[in-house]
């Protein structure tokens, strides 16, 4: 199982073929699609009613497609998290206070199932929703050098842009070392092993890879020194705002304005 | 008088643990030469590289870099004039794209703009890596991943550099390019070059002399085609000599005298040699 996780993890991780299509968002100066994409996130998190949540989480979808995105790989990747959100959020029905839908009787053991719960719980799972797939179409359709870029082109602390670039750079050598590791298990795995057996293993595995990660990380730290790291990050990057770039910025803000008026004007705040 | 570029001292190194890496290590390079640094697994090599790159600090003795005693106010111009290959290509291939890598140490000894742009495009050039400058590292193969630390350290316009196991995980083919590619640049920028290895058919094609490094100590140095005839201290030190030397070893061992000497370390110098002796045999009847 840990095999098939870390062989489907890989191919999520190496594929960048999305960001290298010329799709709609993928046109788009990453500082404007960063930016639309923190105000997207704001929004998901500002709404609170249904009917504008499910708007945004359409606009979403439409940028996608529209970025040559299949649907079903974009609703697969962004649904994972949003599905143990909405697992989290299976208690709100009944401890939610208000108008009761129905009454569960177990074992006269009487359980209330309200509307502003059930609206809570359909509310949270949306809002994470949005949140993630406003996230990953931004992950999708650009390239990670060229997100880094924007983070020190608005002026994010160059240590964390830093440790962000490192971490991604590494994510792929760990995932790599860990499959070598797993596949070599494999190998000397001669009978099936217990629950036990494998979970000892596997903190075995862990611990290696801890190590491992620590000892690559000094080699990595004086590879940096030695070509004259001093502790600043200094960085070669030029980007250029095009007429395009300003049109679908302004379109951004139009949308996030028209569901907010949605909100406020039509629906109110439930 | 040829200059100094690297002057190691009677140098001493503990590791934190307390192991004893190295034991009173005296080498000298002139300006350039191109050097061998043989020895084992374990032998110390890459710790002696560290220490003339002042990655590491000596536990005793001293090092002299192009005429500057390694301390921390010569540090960084060191550095920017020593250029690192590290074993693992990985270690040195730490940003995003591989133009932010090649970009890094450019920018970090504070060129404008235009000549950081100017010395990465034509160290991927020299390379053989022009149109991968957006490439991300884990998409290279092992071998392009080799070029590209040399391209990123070549762009420093090292007067030194120095490779830690060039050949380790290479395929053949790429092992041949590394090998024009090094002697290119030897002739092209009459770099000095440091090369650690224990790959016996490697070194005799990229470098002249050399130190032979067994347990932390220098066992004997000098040309290659000495050291490799000293079999003693070759046995000593976990090495072997070429394939081509042991080849011609036992030839001469057949023969019931040394045909051969000194004993050829690489195919070109075999060659030679056999032709020599052919056209002589030819003469004779």
């Amino acid at each position: 199982m840990l095999k098939t996780f870390l062989k489907i993890f890989r191919e999520i991780a190496y594929n960048e073929s999305y960001s290298s299509i010329d799709g709609f968002i993928q046109r788009i100066d990453p500082r404007v699609k960063f930016c639309s994409s923190l105000v997207f996130i704001l929004l998901a998190i500002m709404v609170k009613a249904i009917t504008p949540l499910i708007i945004l989480l359409c606009v979403i979808f439409g940028l996608s497609f529209s970025s040559k995105i299949s649907l079903k790989y974009f609703t697969l990747r962004t649904i994972l998290l949003p599905g143990f959100v909405a697992i989290i959020a299976l208690p709100l029905p009944f401890i939610t206070p208000g108008t009761t839908i129905t009454i569960i009787d177990y074992n006269e053991f009487l359980v209330n199932i309200t509307i502003e719960g059930v609206y809570k719980a359909v509310q949270f799972t949306l809002r994470v929703w949005a949140c993630v797939a406003t996230s990953i179409l931004l992950v999708l359709t650009t390239k990670f050098s060229s997100l880094v870029h924007v983070m020190e082109k608005i002026k994010i602390p160059k240590v964390f842009v830093m440790m962000l670039s490192v971490t991604h750079r590494f994510i792929f050598l760990f995932l790599n070392e860990s499959y070598r590791m797993v596949l070599a298990k494999e190998a000397r795995t001669v009978k099936k092993e217990s629950r036990l057996e494998s979970m000892k293993t596997l903190a075995n595995m862990i611990t290696t890879l801890f190590i491992r990660a620590y000892e690559r990380g000094e080699r990595v730290y004086l590879a940096m020194v030695a070509r004259g790291y001093k502790g600043h990050i200094k960085s070669l990057s030029k980007m250029k705002i095009s007429k395009n770039d300003i049109i679908f910025g302004s379109i951004i803000i139009l949308i996030s304005i028209t569901i907010l008026s949605i909100e406020y004007l039509y629906l109110g705040i439930v | 008088m040829t200059e100094m570029v690297i002057n190691v001292n009677d140098v001493r190194y503990f590791y934190p643990d307390g192991f004893l890496a190295l034991d009173s290590v005296n080498v000298s390079i002139s300006k350039g030469e191109k050097v061998a640094i043989l020895g084992s697994n374990g032998a110390g090599k890459s710790t002696l590289l560290m220490l003339i790159n002042g990655l590491f600090k000596p536990s005793k003795g001293s090092i002299e870099v192009l005429g500057m005693p390694i301390n921390n106010e010569n540090l960084h111009k060191i550095r920017s004039r020593v250029g690192f290959v590290f074993q693992d290509s990985d270690d040195q291939l730490f940003c995003p794209t591989l133009w932010d890598d090649i970009t890094f140490g450019l920018l970090n000894m504070g060129l404008c703009n235009d000549e950081v742009i100017k010395r990465a495009k034509d160290a991927l050039k020299i390379v053989g890596l022009e149109g991968y400058e957006k490439k991300a590292p884990h998409h290279l193969s092992i071998g392009e991943k080799k070029k590209a630390t040399i391209a990123i350290v070549l762009a420093m316009d090292p007067d030194v550099l120095i490779l830690d196991e060039p050949t380790a995980n290479l395929d053949p083919k790429s092992r041949v390019e590394l090998i024009k590619l090094i002697n290119s640049l030897h002739n092209m920028r009459d770099i000095t070059l440091v090369i650690a290895s224990h790959d016996v058919d490697f070194i005799p094609m990229v470098t002249e002399r050399g130190y032979i490094l067994a347990k932390g100590k220098i066992l004997a140095e000098g040309y290659l085609e000495d050291l490799f005839s000293n079999f003693k201290v070759i046995d000593e030190a976990k090495l072997e000599p070429p394939t081509i030397t042991r080849l011609f070893k036992l030839l001469n061992r057949l023969v019931g005298k040394d045909v051969v000497q000194p004993l050829p370390l690489t195919i070109d110098k075999a060659l030679y040699e056999i032709r020599h002796h052919l056209a002589e045999a030819s003469k004779i009847i």
